[in-house]
């Protein structure tokens, strides 16, 4: 499970009982006598919960959709590929980019813009919480991907993209025999995804 | 890394006092949604462009769905059913109108004349098949599409964006009340549409079977009966045999072509207007049932806007998607005050006169007509012959009171049981059908008054 979920998904309890009474969630500490509900139950109820929230449109507008999957273009640049996913509003920090194989999987989460507290949503429609998104490519993958997010969208740059023929307009690759070539770009040195220790968060 | 167990548990928290918040009913909800943050009242729900949106894309849906997938279920049933009558009518009155038929073709001006004898058999049998297929049809009409039905609006609520709108069980629930509904326009619209078109093709069908075999099987019994002598009635078994499967082939086969398109015409003419009603009307209930059930939460409440063309997308969907299912979460409960009963009553009682008396008269009217012509048509002209055989053979001449006291013998207390059961039929529907609607219109219409305004957006 992603370090931040947990405090996503209270934001969105947050969110719904303030979409539902116009109030704020008063804070309450657990009473020690209280047994432990486990983490698989909580994540059950709180599924129940949007389930609900959702049944009532009064509160469902006001509520943002929680989990989603990015929209992302693929761009042909040179000898490299580019991912562009759109994921706005987000930290560097929420966002994983994992390589496998053939498979480029970003995933991560999407934190409320308005947290647990003020201002209140008045119609939520950009989805927050996790996001998931795997995106297949024609070649192996054998080196690190170069990562940059910019003004919300985050740049997954793949080198050594196979010598592939390509027209004007061809946006996609499509070729999916060919080997890689060898060599790296040069943006690659910075904003470097630190690693394959990525975890699913969906 | 392990989530810490302090936070799990007042995220646990958090969700079970967030879900008695937003469970119907929850008294945090009274005096909490006045103080929502946003416009005036009437902005939230005043437009009501989400439940018509709601409304419009369930109605498309179902209609889709029940074109594609009841049509030929039902054509398939009220076939079988159609096959089944056309035998039992042939098992029982063939020889009687073959007999009939023989007889008549004797008394033309030029003696026996199997042209005659052709016509007068086909007209009795069509008649006769016309009237069996299209009651058993009406009988049967019903079953043919009610399960079908039933499980293709379930089918369409649940998985479109009613479902996704308000649950599962909800949609389970709209859509039961959606076939309720329109079981028995459809029923009855199928019934009309078999009566238009299977006249014609039965006529058609019993014709050309009768032509194409009576004159071989005639004159094959004949020789039969030249050859091995017996009675008459050999002839006629004889003749029945050859023609019994002939027409019920020729009959069968034409009813199941042409139900496929009165089936298509029914469904049409009954989808029209009543479906778009129909899930109106299941709709503002169930949405009524919950703002009755969620108590005074409406009151004073306002803020936001309509929903977006996104509500139905399926990323909106988030968590409820993410999990797979959605719960219901409406019911009824709360009290409905004195004032608003009464209303309701008035309302009701205004639905019931509006429409009931007109439909009950045109229906009694249709219903009496058509059993008596039917008994008219399958009993008089036995009742007359059998009444003048009984004046023959008891010798004296013919007196018409007697006659006529025979033939009221024969036919009334047939005509008393048949127009008798078709009123107690034709009317448990109509009253069934029109209460239904009277009540749901008072419902949904009171639904709008208490708001103030279109709160349910039912225009």
């Amino acid at each position: 499970m992603h370090p931040g979920l947990i405090q996503v998904m209270r934001d969105q309890v947050y969110t719904i009982y303030r979409a539902a009474t116009g109030t704020d969630l008063p804070e309450s500490e657990p009473s020690p006598s209280e047994a432990e509900t486990p983490l698989e139950e909580v994540t059950r109820s709180f599924a129940e919960l949007e389930a609900m929230a959702r049944t009532i449109p009064l509160v469902s507008e006001r509520v943002p959709p929680f989990s989603f999957t990015p929209p992302l273009d693929a761009l042909i640049e040179g000898d490299d590929l580019v991912i562009e996913v759109a994921i706005p509003g987000i930290e560097r920090k929420d966002v994983t980019v994992e390589c496998k194989d053939e498979m480029v999987i970003v995933s991560g989460i999407r934190r409320h813009q308005c947290g647990a507290r003020e201002p209140t949503y008045s119609h939520g429609e950009i989805p927050c919480g996790p996001f998931y998104r795997s995106f297949h490519v024609p070649f192996p993958i054998r080196d690190e991907p170069a990562v940059e997010l910019d003004r919300g969208m985050l740049r997954v740059r793949l080198s050594s993209l196979p010598a592939i023929p390509r027209t004007e307009d061809q946006k996609h690759p499509t070729s999916q025999e060919q080997s890689p070539q060898e060599g790296r770009s040069e943006d690659q040195a910075e904003n470097q995804t630190p690693g394959k220790q990525a975890g699913h968060i969906n | 890394m392990a989530q810490s167990a302090q936070e799990v548990q007042q995220l646990n928290q958090a969700i079970q006092a967030a879900m008695r918040a937003i469970r119907p009913g929850a008294p945090q909800l009274a005096g909490a949604w006045g103080s929502q943050a946003g416009g005036g009242p009437g902005r939230a729900l005043g437009d009501g462009a989400w439940e018509q949106q709601l409304i419009e894309v369930t109605s498309e849906r179902v209609r889709d769905v029940i074109r594609d997938e009841v049509s030929e279920t039902a054509r398939e049933r009220l076939a079988e059913g159609a096959r089944k009558e056309v035998r039992e009518t042939l098992r029982r009155r063939l020889a009687d109108d073959i007999r009939s038929a023989l007889i008549e073709g004797q008394t033309g001006p030029e003696g026996f004349d199997l042209g005659r004898v052709e016509s007068r058999l086909t007209e009795r049998l069509s008649d006769a098949l016309h009237d069996k297929i299209t009651e058993a049809i009406r009988e049967r009409a019903g079953e043919a599409i009610k399960e079908r039905l039933n499980s293709a609006i379930r089918e369409a609520l649940v998985n479109g964006a009613l479902g996704q709108q308000l649950g599962r069980e909800e949609g389970e629930q709209i859509a039961s009340r959606i076939c309720e509904s329109l079981k028995s326009e459809i029923r009855n619209q199928i019934a009309t549409a078999a009566q238009r078109g299977l006249k014609e093709e039965i006529r058609e069908r019993v014709h050309k079977a009768v032509r194409e075999h009576l004159r071989e099987a005639f004159q094959s019994a004949v020789a039969q009966l030249q050859t091995t002598g017996g009675d008459p009635e050999r002839l006629i078994s004889t003749v029945r045999q050859r023609l019994d499967d002939a027409i019920e082939e020729r009959v069968t086969e034409g009813v199941k072509e042409r139900l496929r398109e009165a089936v298509r015409e029914a469904l049409d003419e009954a989808l029209q207007e009543r479906l778009r009603r129909a899930v109106r009307s299941a709709v503002s209930e169930r949405l009524m049932a919950r703002q009755f059930g969620a108590g005074s939460q409406r009151s004073g409440f306002g803020g936001g806007g309509p929903m977006g063309q996104g509500q139905f997308g399926p990323t909106q969907m988030g968590m409820g998607q993410m999990f797979g299912g959605l719960q219901g979460a409406g019911g009824s409960g709360g009290g409905l005050s004195a004032s608003m009963l009464e209303s309701l009553r008035e309302r009701i009682g205004e639905n019931l006169r509006e429409g009931v008396v007109e439909d009950v008269r045109e229906n009694l009217e249709s219903v009496v007509k058509e059993k008596l012509d039917s008994a008219q048509r399958e009993r008089m002209g036995e009742a007359v012959r059998a009444a003048f055989a009984e004046q023959i053979a008891l010798g004296g001449g013919l007196d018409a009171s007697q006659i006529a006291e025979a033939v009221h013998d024969r036919v009334a207390d047939h005509i008393c049981d048949s127009v008798a059961y078709g009123i107690r039929e034709r009317l448990g529907e109509v009253l069934h059908d029109r209460l239904t609607e009277a009540v749901r219109n008072a419902v949904s219409r009171s639904s709008e008054g208490a708001a103030g305004g279109p709160m349910m957006g039912l225009h």
